[in-house]
C-alpha cells in the first residue's frame, strides 16, 4: 500500500469538493436551525473532551492537550474542541487515505475504529495516536468522529516517547499506519494483546489512552446519531458541509484583507539530537497574492539522521497553532479555512524528510516554522489598520522536557513528563503590550501546569523551588512573559532515571520582532551528590532557595554539571537536583522605548534583575527606594542611541563583513552547504 | 415554623415568606452597592404583604437564610484590604504563575481564544507584598527544613512595613502537617498583640482548605482574608439592622457545599454560587416529595441560563477546582452549570460568517437592560424579542412597576439584525429567541448526557424570571416541565429546603488495593483515625452552633482514584468505619461503579491500584421543610382566570394570532389552559404554543406538557 505522497496529503487538506446531495442539504437548512445546530455540535465535542480528560491517564491526556473533532463523509474536519490545534487542519490527511485505500479491504463498516500514531500518514510523530470512527446511518458513510492525544511512551530505544537518539523511524518503537483495531464496536482483543507485548515500557498507561480515545470518538459518533434521528441525516449532512463552507469563506474574507507582497521569517537551530549543530531550521517565504497565501519553505536545511525532522503536515499542524491563536480565532476549527492557503515542500529538507527519516522530536523543529509564521505575518499585518492588533512575537517555547522514569514511592511505575516547564512558558511581547509571564504551553495555550504538591505526590521528587525565571523574557517596548524555573530534587526513593528532550541551549531559538531582543537560551544543569537536603535538614540559615542566588553564587555544593538541554537517561540518586526551564517570550519594539514606570515595575515583580534595568532599558532609579528619575534616563536614553549611531555602519559595509564569517564548521553538519543550506549528500540511516 | 429565605441575584433580590403556613414570594431591584438596602427592602415588602411592618414580622420569624454575591461583588470591585502573603521560600510566584494558562480561568471558551488580547488578571496580592519563607515539610508530611523563626520575624516585619492590613499564611504541604503554619501564626500574633492598633487578621490556609494543591489552597485563602472584612462589615450591618427590627434567630447563609451555617461560622469564599445551589437543592427537595428520581432544574433570570441536575436522588455532582471570579479556589461546590444566556442577552450578526447570528453571552444586564427598558440601551435582547412577539406584556412586566417600550425594541431588532438579514422585525425577533431558546436546550442535553442518561429521564423543574417565557422552547426532549408559583424566586425557595451542613475535607493518601497483586488494605487504623478526627471537630463546631450533635447525621464521600490517574472522583461510601475486609471491598466497588458510570467501564483500571485522596465528611442536622399543600382540583376550565387576548406570534403559523391571555393567579389547581395561550403573573410570563398545554396539579405546580 503506498505510503501518503506530499502531493496527495496537500490535496487531502484541502476540502473535498461537495456533491450536489450535499450542496442542496446545506442549502435547505434554515437560519436559525443551523445556528442551534453549530451549537449542538459545539456541546457534543465539550461532553467528548470532558469524557476524555477525565479518562485518559497520560499526562497530556488529564491536562487537556488533545482533540476531539467531527469530520464529514469525505473526510474534512468541520468542528473540534482543543487543547490543540495541532492536528485540526492535518487529519483529513488520514481519513482520506483510509477512504482511499481501504474501503474494499478491509472496508470500512459501522462498528469500526480506526487507529493510527505514524507521522508518514498524516500526523505530528508516534506519541500523538488517533482514534477514528466512521459514522454510519442506515448504511450509508455520513460523517467521523475523532479523538486525539500524546502518550508518552512508544516502546523506543528511551522512554518517554521522543526518543532523542533515534536516527531512523526504526528506532522510534511503534509507528502504526492506519489500522482497524475494532469491529462491530468491539475492540479487537488481538490488537490489544499486540500492545501490551509489542515492547511499551507503560502498557497499561498505553492501552488506557488507547480506550480513552476510543470511548471518546464513540461518544461523538453515539451524539452525532442522535442529532440524525432528530433532524434527519440530510440536515447532518447540509449542516456540516454549510459549516465548512461558511469557515471557508470566513479565511478567505480575512486573507483577503491582508496586504498583498512577500514576507519571509528564518529561523535556526541550535542542537540535533544530543549534539550541538546549527541547522536553518525554517526558512519561510509567505507570499499573499489574489485572495491566497503560499507558504514556502525553499531554502530550508537538508534532512538529518536524528529524529529532529517534521513530515510536511506536521509543519502546517504547527502553523495551524499560530493561524488560530491570532488570525483565525474568530473562526470555526474547521480545516477549510485553509484552502486558501499552500505549501511548497522542497524535497528532503528537514521539514519534507525521507520516509525512513526519524521524526519523534520533530515538534522541537516544527515550532520552529511557527515562530518563522510569527514573524512574517507580523510584518503583514503591521500596517493593517484592522489587523495590527493581532501581531505578535512567538511564544518562547525552550525548555526542560524532563522525563523521569521508574518506581514511586507508591512502588507504581512511572515514565512521565514533568510538565511546569511546558506549561509556563513565556508569551511573546504584543503590539498592545507585553507577553503574558508564564503563559502556558504554546503547543496547547491552554494547558495546565500541575501544582508542585501534586507532582510531590505522585512522583518522588521534592521542588525546592518554583519561581519565574529572572531575566528569561526578551526584552523589549513591550517585552516577552516571562518563563519560569523549577529545581527537582530526587527524594522519597534511592534512584530515578531521568532523560531530557530539547534544544535552545547555544543559540535564542524564538525571534523577537522589530528591534525586541530574543528570550534567554535553556541550559542544562544538574548537582549530583548535592548537600541541598542536608542543609535544608540542618536548618542552615545561609540556605537562600532563589534560582539567582543558587546559580550565582555556588550555594549548593556537589557535582555542578552544564550540558545542553537535550541529556541522555541517567541514574540520579536521592537528593541530586535537577533545573528544569520554561523560556521567556522574545520581546516586541526598541527596549529604549519601553516605559520607565514599567520597567520599574518589573523590578517589583521580579521579572527583571537591576543590571537589565540599567543596562538594557537604560532606566535612572534609586535602587533603594526604586525611585525613577526621568530627567536622568532621557539623557541615558539619548547618549545610547547616539552609541548606537557611532556603532553602526552602512548596510553594505556590514553584508561584506558579515558575508564573510561562518561558524564553526564542527556545527555545520547538518546545515547544508554554507551559507544556502542546500543538500550536500544522502542521510545514511541505520 | 416562620421563615424568610432571602437570595440576591444579578438583577433582583428574591424573597421566600413562610408565616404561619402561608407562603409569600416578593422581588425587588437589587441594590449592587449596597445589598443591605435590597435585603431590607424586600423584607419590608413582605411584611406589608402581611399587612405588618418590618418589626413586627421579624420577632415571629424563626429562621432567616441568606444566599448573596456580596463575595463576587465585592471582589470585581477590589476593595479589599492591602494583604501579604507568607509562603515557602522558593515558592513566592506560586499565585502569580498560576499553573500557566491562569488567564482562561473565568472566561468562556469563545472569549479566550485570542491570544493577542489576552491577560493574566492582576494579583490580589502584589509580588513585593509576598514573602517565603525558610522551611519546608514534604509529601508525607515530615519536617525537611525547620522553620528559621528569625527569618519570619523577619519577612512578617517587611509585610507590615508595607501596610499589610491581614496575612494569610499558605506553607507547602501545611495542611497535612500545619506545625510551621501555625508557629508563622504565632510569631505574627507576638508580634502584632489583639490589643495593638495594628492588629491584624491571620489567615491559614491549611485551615480553609485541607486538600493537596497549593495554588487552589492558597488562593481560597486570599479570597476568604481578602473579603472577610467587607462582608463582616456588610453582614453586621444587616445582623445589627435585624436585631433591632426584633430579630432574635440567627442568621444562616447559604453555601455552596448544599448545607447552610450560622452567619459567623461562614468562610467568604464558600457563599459563592450559593444561590443556583440552593436552587437546586430546593429541586432535590421537591423531588424527593413529589417522587421525581431525575429532575433537570433550571434557572433563567437575565444575564445567565443555570441548569443543574437531580440524579438518582442524588445532587452528588461536584466541581473540585471552581473558579471565583478569576480566581480558581480548592474548595469543592456542588456543580451547577451556567451558560450565557437570560433576558438581558444580546444578539448581534456575525458577518465574518455569513451573517450568523449570536445571542450571548454579552448581556445588557439591568443597566442599561434590553432597549425596551428605555435606559439607554440600544442592543437588541431576548426580552426585546419577547415584547415583539407578544409574549411579555408590556404594560405588566414585574407586576407593571416596569412598564417597558415597545418601539425601542423593534428598533433596535430592526437596525442590528432584521435589516441586514433582509428578513422582518418579527422574524428576526422570532429567530433571537429560537437560537436562545436552542443553546439553552443543548446545555441540558449536554449536561445530562454527561451523566450518562436522556433527557426522556428526566422531569425539568422552571426557575428564575424568564424561565417559563422559555421553557417550551429550551425543555428539548424533556417531556414534563414544572413550574411553581415559586419559580420566579426558586433559589430563594431552595435555601428554605437546606439542612445545616458542616463540611470537612482533608487530603491523606491511602491505599485501599494495592497496584499489580490487587491486594486490600489492612491497615483500618489510619482511615478510621482520620474518621474520628473530622467526626471530633464536628461535634466542636455543632456544639458551637448550639445545636445537639446527636441529631446530627455523618455521611462520608471518598475522593478516590486508580493509580497512575491524576482525577479524583467522589464516590459516597457505603462505611463510615472500616473494620474487615469486606469494608474495604464495598468501598472499592462503589468507586468503581461510580467511576464506571461517570467515564465509561473502559477505563476502570483496578490493576493500578485503589486510592483514597482525600476524606470528606458531611455533619448534617435536619431542619423543618415547607411541604407542597394538597388541594381540591377545580374544574378544567381556566376561564375565570382569563384577563383577555391579544396578538401573539407564533412560529408554527408563522404570523400573529390572537391569543387568549390568562392571570397566573387566578388559575385554580385543576384548571388546564391549551396552547396557544400565554399566562402572565407578577413575576414572570408563561407561554403555553399551540402544540402543548399547561395545567395546575393538586399541588398547585404548573405542568407544561405536549
Amino acid at each position: 500500500m503506498p505510503i501518503p505522497t506530499l502531493s496527495e496529503k496537500l490535496e487531502w487538506l484541502k476540502p473535498a469538493p461537495m456533491t450536489l446531495y450535499e450542496r442542496e442539504c446545506a442549502a435547505k437548512i434554515p437560519r436559525g436551525d443551523y445556528e442551534i445546530g453549530v451549537q449542538t455540535t459545539n456541546d457534543i465535542l465539550e461532553e467528548a473532551m470532558e469524557v476524555f480528560v477525565r479518562s485518559s491517564r497520560s499526562y497530556f491526556g488529564v491536562s487537556g492537550d488533545s482533540m476531539v473533532a467531527i469530520f464529514t463523509a469525505s473526510g474534512d474536519l468541520v468542528n473540534a474542541a482543543c487543547g490543540t490545534y495541532l492536528h485540526a487542519i492535518i487529519q483529513p490527511i488520514i481519513v482520506k487515505f483510509v477512504l482511499k485505500h481501504y474501503k474494499e479491504n478491509p472496508g470500512i463498516r459501522e462498528g469500526d475504529i480506526w487507529y493510527t500514531n505514524d507521522a508518514l500518514y498524516g500526523g505530528i510523530h508516534n506519541p500523538d495516536q488517533v482514534a477514528l470512527m466512521p459514522i454510519f446511518y442506515r448504511g450509508k458513510l455520513l460523517a467521523w468522529a475523532s479523538a486525539a492525544l500524546h502518550t508518552t511512551e512508544t516502546g523506543a530505544i528511551e522512554p518517554g516517547g521522543m526518543p532523542v537518539s533515534a536516527r531512523s523511524r526504526f528506532e522510534e518503537g511503534l509507528n502504526l499506519p492506519p489500522i482497524k483495531i475494532a469491529e462491530n464496536y468491539e475492540l479487537r482483543n488481538d490488537f490489544l494483546e499486540f500492545y501490551s507485548v509489542y515492547g511499551l515500557r507503560a502498557p497499561a498507561m498505553f492501552i488506557s489512552d488507547l480506550r480513552a480515545r476510543c470511548t471518546t470518538a464513540d461518544r461523538v459518533r453515539v451524539r452525532l446519531l442522535e442529532l440524525v434521528e432528530k433532524r434527519g441525516p440530510e440536515f447532518v449532512v447540509g449542516l456540516l458541509h454549510k459549516m465548512c463552507d461558511t469557515a471557508e469563506a470566513g479565511a478567505r474574507k480575512k486573507i483577503e484583507a491582508l496586504p498583498n507582497g512577500k514576507f519571509r521569517g528564518v529561523v535556526f537551530n541550535d542542537a540535533i539530537g544530543w549534539t550541538p549543530a546549527l541547522v536553518r531550521s525554517c526558512y519561510l517565504t509567505v507570499t499573499k497574492q489574489d485572495g491566497r497565501i503560499i507558504f514556502d519553505f525553499q531554502g530550508t536545511s537538508p534532512e538529518n539522521a536524528s529524529s529532529y525532522n517534521v513530515h510536511p503536515q506536521a509543519v502546517v499542524g504547527h502553523i495551524a497553532n499560530f493561524m488560530y491563536e491570532y488570525f483565525f480565532h474568530d473562526l470555526p476549527i474547521a480545516s477549510s479555512t485553509f484552502a486558501p492557503i499552500d505549501f511548497v515542500f522542497p524535497e528532503c529538507i528537514i521539514l519534507n524528510p525521507s520516509p525512513t527519516a526519524a521524526t519523534s522530536c520533530c515538534v522541537f523543529i516544527g515550532m520552529q516554522t511557527r515562530c518563522a509564521t510569527h514573524n512574517s505575518f507580523a510584518r503583514m499585518m503591521f500596517s493593517s489598520a484592522n489587523l495590527w492588533r493581532q501581531v505578535a512575537a512567538s511564544p518562547g517555547t525552550q525548555h526542560t522536557s524532563q522525563i523521569c522514569a521508574g518506581l514511586s514511592q507508591w512502588k507504581l511505575a512511572v515514565a512521565d513528563i514533568l510538565s511546569f516547564a511546558l506549561n509556563t512558558q513565556g508569551q511573546g511581547g504584543r503590539a498592545t503590550g507585553d507577553g503574558m509571564d508564564s503563559y502556558g504551553f504554546a503547543w496547547c495555550a491552554f494547558g495546565r501546569a500541575p501544582d508542585s504538591e501534586q507532582v510531590e505526590s505522585e512522583l518522588p521528587l521534592t521542588i525546592t523551588l518554583s519561581q519565574h525565571w529572572k531575566d528569561s523574557c526578551g526584552h523589549g517596548r513591550h517585552r516577552g512573559g516571562a518563563g519560569a524555573v523549577q529545581q527537582w530534587m530526587v527524594h522519597k526513593v534511592p534512584e530515578l532515571v531521568s532523560l531530557c528532550m530539547g534544544n535552545g541551549s547555544k543559540v535564542p531559538l524564538f525571534q523577537p520582532l522589530f528591534g525586541g531582543y530574543a528570550s534567554a537560551p535553556i541550559p542544562g544543569i544538574s548537582i549530583r551528590k548535592s548537600d541541598l537536603l542536608e542543609k535544608m535538614q540542618k536548618g542552615d540559615p545561609q540556605l537562600a532557595l532563589d534560582h539567582r542566588a543558587i546559580l550565582g553564587k555556588d550555594t549548593i555544593k556537589g557535582e555542578w554539571k552544564y550540558e545542553l538541554i537535550a541529556r541522555t537517561p541517567q541514574v540520579y540518586q536521592e537528593g541530586d537536583v535537577l533545573f528544569g526551564f520554561s523560556g521567556g517570550g522574545p520581546g516586541y519594539g526598541d527596549p529604549l522605548e519601553r516605559e520607565p514606570d514599567a520597567v520599574l515595575e518589573d523590578l517589583v515583580k521580579q521579572i527583571i534583575s537591576d543590571w537589565t534595568a540599567q543596562n538594557i532599558y537604560h532606566v535612572v532609579y534609586d535602587p533603594e527606594r526604586r525611585k525613577l528619575d526621568a530627567e536622568k534616563t532621557r539623557q541615558k536614553r539619548d547618549g545610547e542611541r547616539r552609541a548606537r549611531l557611532a556603532r553602526g555602519k552602512p548596510y553594505a559595509e556590514f553584508v561584506q563583513e558579515w558575508s564573510k564569517k561562518s561558524p564553526p564548521k564542527d556545527v555545520l553538519q547538518w546545515y547544508g552547504t554554507w551559507p544556502d543550506a542546500k543538500p550536500t549528500g544522502p542521510v545514511f540511516r541505520p | 415554623m416562620n421563615s424568610i429565605d432571602i437570595d440576591v441575584g444579578g438583577t433582583f433580590t428574591d424573597l421566600v415568606l413562610n408565616f404561619n403556613g402561608m407562603p409569600m414570594i416578593k422581588k425587588v431591584l437589587t441594590t449592587p452597592y449596597d445589598l443591605s438596602v435590597c435585603f431590607s427592602r424586600v423584607i419590608e415588602e413582605a411584611a406589608s404583604g402581611l399587612g405588618l411592618k418590618m418589626e413586627e414580622l421579624l420577632p415571629a420569624i424563626d429562621m432567616l437564610r441568606y444566599s448573596t454575591t456580596i463575595a463576587t461583588n465585592r471582589l470585581i470591585e477590589r476593595k479589599g484590604p492591602r494583604l501579604g502573603l507568607i509562603s515557602t521560600e522558593g515558592h513566592e510566584d506560586v499565585v502569580l504563575i498560576g499553573r500557566g494558562a491562569q488567564w482562561i480561568d473565568g472566561t468562556r471558551v469563545a472569549e479566550r481564544r485570542n491570544l493577542a488580547v489576552q491577560k493574566k488578571p492582576d494579583p490580589l496580592i502584589p509580588r513585593d507584598m509576598i514573602v517565603g519563607v525558610k522551611e519546608r515539610i514534604d509529601s508525607r508530611g515530615r519536617v525537611i527544613r525547620p522553620l528559621d523563626e528569625n527569618d519570619a520575624r523577619k519577612k512578617v516585619r517587611y509585610l507590615a512595613s508595607r501596610g499589610a492590613r491581614g496575612f494569610v499564611v499558605s506553607l507547602l504541604w501545611g495542611f497535612l502537617n500545619p506545625v510551621h503554619e501555625r508557629r508563622v501564626k504565632e510569631i505574627i500574633r507576638d508580634e502584632y498583640k489583639e490589643y495593638h492598633i495594628g492588629y491584624v487578621p491571620v489567615v491559614l490556609a491549611g485551615q480553609v482548605v485541607g486538600k493537596l494543591g497549593e495554588y487552589e489552597r492558597t488562593l481560597a485563602a486570599i479570597l476568604d482574608a481578602y473579603l472577610q472584612r467587607s462582608m463582616q462589615i456588610e453582614l453586621s450591618a444587616m445582623w445589627d439592622k435585624l436585631r433591632e427590627k426584633g430579630y432574635r434567630k440567627p442568621l444562616l447563609m447559604v453555601q455552596s457545599s448544599g448545607g447552610i451555617a450560622e452567619v459567623f461560622r461562614t468562610t467568604a469564599s464558600r457563599t459563592y454560587n450559593s444561590g443556583p445551589v440552593a436552587g437546586l437543592m430546593g429541586a432535590y427537595h421537591v423531588a424527593k416529595s413529589l417522587g421525581y428520581h431525575n429532575v433537570v432544574m433550571t434557572d433563567m433570570g437575565g444575564t445567565s441560563f443555570d441548569v443543574g441536575l437531580v440524579v438518582k436522588d442524588s445532587v452528588r455532582s461536584y466541581d473540585f477546582r471552581p473558579i471565583i471570579d478569576r480566581w480558581m479556589v480548592g474548595i469543592t461546590m456542588i456543580k451547577t452549570l451556567s451558560i450565557g444566556a437570560g433576558g438581558g442577552s444580546i444578539a448581534a450578526i456575525n458577518r465574518l460568517l455569513q451573517n450568523q447570528v449570536q445571542v450571548g453571552p454579552r448581556s445588557a444586564g439591568s443597566m442599561p437592560g434590553p432597549a425596551c427598558f428605555n435606559l439607554g440601551g440600544a442592543e437588541p435582547t431576548v426580552t426585546d424579542a419577547d415584547v415583539v412577539l407578544g409574549y411579555i406584556n408590556p404594560d405588566y412586566y414585574y407586576g407593571g412597576r416596569m412598564r417597558l417600550v415597545p418601539s425601542r425594541a423593534v428598533q433596535a431588532i430592526r437596525d442590528k439584525i432584521a435589516k441586514p438579514l433582509g428578513v422582518s422585525v418579527e422574524e428576526a425577533a422570532q429567530l433571537i429567541r429560537k437560537i436562545v431558546n436552542g443553546n439553552m436546550a443543548s446545555a441540558i442535553m449536554k449536561e445530562v448526557h454527561l451523566r450518562g442518561y436522556s433527557p426522556e429521564d428526566f422531569v425539568l423543574f422552571v426557575g428564575g424570571g424568564a424561565g417559563p417565557t422559555h421553557v417550551e422552547g429550551f425543555k428539548g426532549d424533556i417531556p414534563k416541565a414544572v413550574s411553581f408559583s415559586f419559580s420566579p424566586v426558586f433559589c430563594a425557595f431552595g435555601s428554605s429546603t437546606m439542612n445545616i451542613m458542616h463540611v470537612y475535607e482533608v487530603s491523606k493518601k491511602i491505599t485501599l488495593m494495592e497496584p499489580r497483586t490487587r491486594q486490600q488494605t489492612q491497615d483500618y487504623e489510619t482511615f478510621n483515625r482520620t474518621i474520628e478526627a473530622l467526626i471530633e471537630q464536628a461535634q466542636r463546631d455543632l456544639a458551637g452552633d448550639g445545636l445537639d450533635w446527636n441529631r446530627a447525621a455523618f455521611v462520608l464521600e471518598l475522593d478516590m482514584l486508580y493509580g497512575g490517574q491524576f482525577h479524583v472522583k467522589r464516590a459516597l461510601s457505603p462505611r463510615l468505619f472500616l473494620h474487615c475486609q469486606e469494608d474495604v471491598q464495598a468501598v472499592c466497588q462503589a468507586f468503581e461503579k461510580e467511576f464506571s458510570e461517570a467515564f465509561s467501564p473502559f477505563v476502570v483500571n483496578p490493576e493500578g491500584g485503589v486510592f483514597v485522596e482525600s476524606f470528606v465528611l458531611k455533619a448534617i442536622v435536619e431542619t423543618e421543610k415547607v411541604h407542597l399543600p394538597n388541594m381540591a382540583l377545580a374544574e378544567p376550565d381556566p376561564a375565570a382566570a382569563r384577563k383577555g387576548e391579544r396578538p401573539v406570534y407564533w412560529p408554527e403559523a408563522k404570523d400573529f394570532r390572537v391569543t387568549p391571555i390568562f392571570g397566573y393567579e387566578g388559575l385554580r389547581p385543576g384548571n388546564v389552559v391549551e396552547g396557544p395561550a400565554v399566562i402572565e403573573g407578577e413575576y414572570t410570563t408563561i407561554v403555553a404554543p399551540p402544540s402543548m398545554r399547561f395545567s395546575i396539579d393538586e399541588r398547585g405546580l404548573g405542568i407544561l406538557e405536549a
